[in-house]
């Protein structure tokens, strides 16, 4: 079904009552005063309590499974393994299984399960099954994974065909122009080498679910998945694996955060399944703090080559980008990010000649998935540093530079992305009035020029622990001041609307209004905190002509809502708010005609707004909508409520083949700029400015807008300077608060945020997704600072104090 | 976690005797902020099966200051002390160190006597049993150190001897250089004192079976004597140091005549840097003695191939802790 056009003169007709407000998250008062319902809070009638026995070994084969002491244990009611359960195998590439037989590949393999009647003697089992290995070779570097000889993480491809080596057999390659020829017309080139290790999501919801089967053998899996749709339809094959004949149906629970952790299902789930199955029990699997840093999916580890060209007048002429990725020992969507990192590879900044090559492999370390951003952080990261590199090169300043390369309205990208509205050059302006960033310069080169003449520093000289020494005590310990100070930017390109990244980037909704003007919306999609519930209430409300306190939503049940394929890619506001637009729009027409019937007036002098059906032509006709409702419904012939159902699917294009296309309605660009201080005596790095310009198509709730902005710039700024999970030959070192660094609230940087509302024509009121944008710059932005400051090239993140003050120490010779 | 008697002791005998029940694994508790943690993650191959709380014996927490100095009992909370007015006064660092740990939540249970016997915070040692079982050390009886050739960014430059984690008491470092004594009480009566630093060594601690650390003592402090304590952390709040830095200097009439400089999370205890204490005596403290002062503290550090940059580093945060103390 096509969607019904909105002009923009309708949009223009009249004034916004609700969309375009600050207004609370619909969930914001059951969370602050704790009645929201988490997976923690659930229980169930008989519940059983699951737990998860794993590899101590990075690499082996399993000899023996010795289950029979935990079994006597009493109130233990099941003691699972691959040996006494069907083979369930998940994931992308289908490599995956429920509880591994045979042979452990990571730290994290799942080799036993139990299920008890508490969670200590549910713990006391798992110390009682007792296991055999015997070690294999294992490699946890991705480059010695790919050398000939290297150990093989599989031996058998999921058809079961030998593999020669680890490279994933995955397709990720693109081009556009001719790379060489734009090489060969450069002036200047630039190239690096950046890398990016694991980080991980930092849910402060662990993770969890409760499977519970009827006895007709129905299963209610209660998730806190991302994905409700495509999650029902992967519990549904474990189900035929299982020999199990019943239906699926997912509900989900309150989610304590998402960012991409949720994006495919776990081992685990479906671990509680086999349990629950076995014992004819509910069984919940609540992950600990340890185990959800450790048996969760982090973002995807990257080494990136890059080169990029520009003739003598600084326009790029060519980009060359090649990776390696760390798959990890299992495959799941973090193998698929390549294809979204083409998006800023092909389409980021004019530049007609592109290549880009991108290797998964796998290695004895933990798989890796989504996360916020899906690969465009890492790519972003080697594409704004090295574009200052070229910069440098050309002596051209970097924004000039941008600016001169920017993307804008009305264009077709080398992948071909129809980009129509596009508020690249806003962005980047409005970061650079900010920051008065030609004054900064100006006075910067006013202070090199002074040093010229003996009177000045090569930094801008702050207030230090040194400040008010003699010189001379200064020129002791060194010539440079210990804090200095430098700006960066860097830019992002982003899906706004939607992404194709599936056969079906649909979602569906379905509305009632019931007697007394109170609206059920109905949506496939699914909130995780992001406030896509209350985006909902908005775009209702205001199709609808009703306050928001009318419209209820309900979202995460599949046996009542209808399809949809996720949250993710910054999709759910563009296409389940456009969804529910259009349903609503339906509803809207349904009562508009009713109403013109019962109020024997014409349709088209009819509209809703402020809770009233307003006659234009007779104003004395104006009513409240509930009584049009009501006279429908209890009409003496023709009775009617009114309902509607809405299936939208952005007309975009799955990718595949050559990678060219329009695979999203909207694009979504955005200019973050920052003023760091560099503490030279000890790597430190400040934030001392944050500013995130972004185009954001029109807000429909300026205020959850500013949060996702800030969230995603702290979020951004943890993975830049300090978060990091740490590996000792696939084992986690880190798994807790303590030493994996996440920024807390004393740490937080007051990121200010700059809405650039260019609309979106397919968006829903003009509005882009906005959920990822906001991290994906951040690092580049912030090393293109610190290189300003102290003149050094930071091209591995986390750009932690140990590294920092080691790369200082090593420009210093020191 | 596996099940464990829970016995309230009333008095130090009683505690100190219940400690020492030969056949039994027993460890005092207070605070419970590490304990508990690390026996939550399952981290000792052979955990407690008794606890006893020390919590329940009255008049431990009591911080007393006089003419003679300071005395502070062992369950004093670091809350307490961080806000105590005569240690705020008279003993800053001691306040600082204690206000440096953690965050306030954890702070309002932590004892002083838990922050100085805490377990160290090596990821080896800490690594939990639920995710394929906790890690073998030496320290834990195991034949190696897995750190050696493993990750040690965080590990010792000085004094590691077969195991590198540092000692991670932010009161300590400061208690050191204020040249306190350690009340160590155990069974029978027995009692003794020791200076800060020389209750630890490089596998643990110097108590033995039944032994608790009851009080800390700190001198008064003489008339010119200016301090500084400086933590460097990762992050801003509940963070562990990197490195910290404790200095006192007494100046006379310009001239340095006494100094303490203590680096702590550099080795297995707070470490006093005796030759740059004697570099400063007898000069004037000005930036360039800071500097000199600074390299001699950290001549004799041995780098694990994972931490270098502790070394300028610590160099970095001597400095300006002497520099920070000047202005005390």
């Amino acid at each position: 079904m096509n969607p019904p056009v909105i002009t923009e003169q309708e949009r223009a007709q009249k004034e916004l009552a609700v969309v375009g407000k600050g207004i609370p998250k619909a969930d914001a008062g059951v969370k602050v005063t704790g009645q929201a319902q988490y997976m923690h809070d659930l229980e169930l009638p008989n519940m059983l309590y699951g737990k998860i026995l794993y590899s101590d070994r990075a690499s082996a084969r399993i000899v023996s499974i010795d289950t029979s002491e935990a079994e006597r244990i009493p109130g233990v009611k099941a003691v699972l393994t691959a040996y006494n359960t069907p083979e369930i195998r998940f994931g992308f590439l289908k490599d995956n299984m429920a509880l591994k037989k045979d042979r452990v590949r990571q730290y994290r393999d799942e080799v036993a399960a139990v299920a008890a009647t508490t969670p200590e003697l549910a713990e006391a089992a798992i110390k009682a099954i007792v296991v055999h290995y015997e070690d294999l070779p294992a490699v946890f570097d991705p480059e010695e994974a790919m050398q000939e000889g290297a150990p093989l993480v599989h031996e058998l491809n999921p058809k079961g065909e030998p593999n020669k080596d680890n490279r994933l057999r995955l397709p990720w390659k693109f081009s556009a122009g001719d790379v060489e020829a734009g090489e060969a017309a450069s002036a200047f080139i630039a190239e690096g080498e950046y890398e990016t290790g694991w980080v991980t999501h930092c849910c402060l919801g662990t993770a969890g679910c409760v499977a519970a089967f009827d006895p007709d053998d129905n299963l209610t899996m209660y998730s806190i998945t991302q994905i409700p749709s495509l999650a029902k339809a992967d519990f549904q094959e474990a189900m035929k694996a299982m020999g199990v004949r019943g239906k699926v149906r997912v509900v989900l629970t309150t989610l304590g955060g998402g960012f991409g952790s949720k994006l495919d299902t776990y081992a685990f789930e479906y671990i509680a399944m086999l349990l629950a199955h076995r014992t004819k029990k509910p069984v919940k699997i609540l992950f600990d703090r340890e185990e959800e840093f450790f048996a969760t999916s982090p973002r995807q580890p990257t080494r990136i080559k890059i080169r990029q060209g520009c003739d003598a007048e600084g326009r790029l002429t060519f980009r060359d980008i090649s990776m390696v990725l760390d798959n990890g020992a299992y495959t799941s969507w973090g193998a698929t990010t390549p294809t979204v990192m083409m998006m800023p590879s092909s389409s980021l900044y004019q530049v007609e000649n592109v290549r880009f090559r991108a290797t998964c492999v796998y290695t004895n370390n933990t798989y890796a998935q989504a996360m916020r951003g899906y690969g465009t952080p890492q790519v972003t990261f080697a594409i704004e540093s090295n574009l200052d590199e070229l910069a440098e090169k050309a002596g051209i300043e970097g924004y000039e530079f941008r600016l001169k390369n920017a993307n804008l309205p009305d264009t077709v990208t080398p992948q071909g992305f129809k980009v129509d509205s596009c508020g690249h050059v806003p962005c980047l302006e409005a970061v650079a009035e900010r920051m008065d960033w030609a004054g900064y310069r100006a006075a910067k080169a006013a202070r090199l020029a002074g040093d010229a003449t003996g009177a000045g520093g090569d930094a801008t000289l702050v207030e230090s622990d040194t400040a008010g020494v003699p010189p001379v005590a200064q020129a002791a310990w060194t010539e440079l001041p210990d804090k200095v100070r430098g700006i960066g930017m860097a830019c992002l390109l982003h899906v706004g609307g939607g992404a194709k990244i599936y056969k079906s980037d649909g979602c569906g909704t379905l509305i009632k209004v019931d007697d007394l003007g109170y609206v059920d919306v109905y949506s496939g999609s699914m909130d995780m905190g992001q406030g896509l519930d209350t985006i909902l209430r908005q775009i209702v409300a205001e199709t609808l002509g009703l306050g928001v306190d009318r419209i209820n939503v309900v979202i995460g049940d599949t046996d009542v809502c209808p399809w949809d394929a996720g949250a993710h890619a910054s999709r759910s506001t563009f296409v389940a708010g456009n969804s529910a637009l259009y349903a609503a729009q339906q509803v809207r027409e349904q009562i508009l005609n009713s109403a013109a019937d019962i109020l024997d007036t014409p349709r088209d002098g009819l509209d809703l707004t402020g809770g009233m059906v307003v006659c234009a032509d007779d104003p004395e006709k104006t009513t409240k909508i509930e009584k049009v409702l009501r006279k429908a419904h209890f009409a003496s012939a023709g009775n009617t409520m009114f309902m509607a159902a809405y299936f939208y699917e952005p007309p975009t294009d799955l990718l595949a083949g050559d990678f060219k296309g329009n695979y999203s309605m909207a694009y979504a660009w955005g200019c973050h700029g920052v003023e760091v201080e560099v503490d030279r005596r000890t790597g430190q790095i400040d934030i001392v400015r944050y500013i995130a310009a972004h185009d954001v198509g029109k807000a429909i709730n300026p205020l959850l807008l500013r949060g996702q902005i800030l969230g995603g710039g702290l979020q951004g700024i943890g993975w830049a300077l300090a978060e990091e999970m740490i590996f000792d030959e696939g084992k986690l070192l880190n798994p807790n608060f303590r030493d994996y660094k996440m920024l807390t609230a004393l740490d937080s940087v007051d990121v200010e945020p700059i809405l650039v509302e260019d609309p979106a024509a397919a968006g829903p009121y003009g509005a882009k997704g906005i959920g990822e944008p906001g991290l994906v710059p951040t690092a580049p932005a912030i090393a293109n600072a610190i290189y300003d400051a102290v003149g050094i090239r930071l091209r591995k993140l986390p750009m932690k104090p140990e590294m920092v003050l080691a790369a200082i120490m090593e420009a210093e010779g020191r | 976690m596996r099940s464990f008697r829970h016995v309230r002791a009333t008095t130090v005998a009683e505690a100190c005797a219940l400690l020492a029940e030969p056949g039994t694994r027993a460890r005092a508790n207070a605070g419970g902020s590490d304990l508990l943690g690390a026996l939550k993650d399952g981290i000792y191959p052979e955990p407690p099966d008794l606890l006893v709380d020390l919590k329940t014996i009255p008049g431990l927490d009591a911080i007393e200051a006089d003419e003679a100095g300071l005395r502070v009992g062992a369950l004093a909370r670091l809350a307490d002390i961080a806000r105590s007015e005569p240690i705020r006064a008279h003993w800053p660092i001691f306040s600082q160190a204690a206000q440096a740990v953690a965050s306030p939540q954890i702070r309002n249970v932590a004892t002083l006597g838990g922050n100085l016997c805490q377990e160290v915070r090596c990821w080896y040692f800490r690594y939990p049993a639920g995710l394929g079982g906790s890690i073998d050390c030496l320290r834990k009886g195991g034949p190696r150190c897995p750190a050696v050739k493993g990750d040690t960014r965080y590990h010792a430059i000085f004094e590691g001897r077969g195991c590198f984690a540092v000692c991670p008491s932010d009161t300590a470092v400061a208690l050191a250089a204020l040249d306190a004594i350690v009340v160590l009480e155990g069974p029978g009566g027995a009692r003794r004192e020791l200076p800060v630093q020389d209750v630890y060594t490089p596998l643990g601690t110097v108590l033995e079976p039944g032994e608790l650390v009851t009080a800390v003592r700190v001198p008064p402090p003489a008339e010119e004597a200016r301090s500084a304590f400086l933590k460097f952390t990762v992050r801003e709040p509940i963070d562990f140091a990197v490195v910290s830095v404790a200095a006192s200097i007494t100046l006379r009439d310009g001239v340095c005549t006494d100094a303490r400089l203590v680096l702590g999370a550099v080795g297995p205890r707070p470490y006093r840097a005796l030759e740059a204490e004697a570099r400063l005596i007898g000069g004037p403290i000005d930036e360039r003695a800071a500097v000199e002062a600074a390299e001699v503290a950290l001549a004799g550090a041995k780098p694990l191939r994972g931490n270098a940059y502790k070394v300028p580093l610590a160099r970095s945060i001597v400095m300006r802790a002497i520099l920070a103390a000047l202005e005390g």
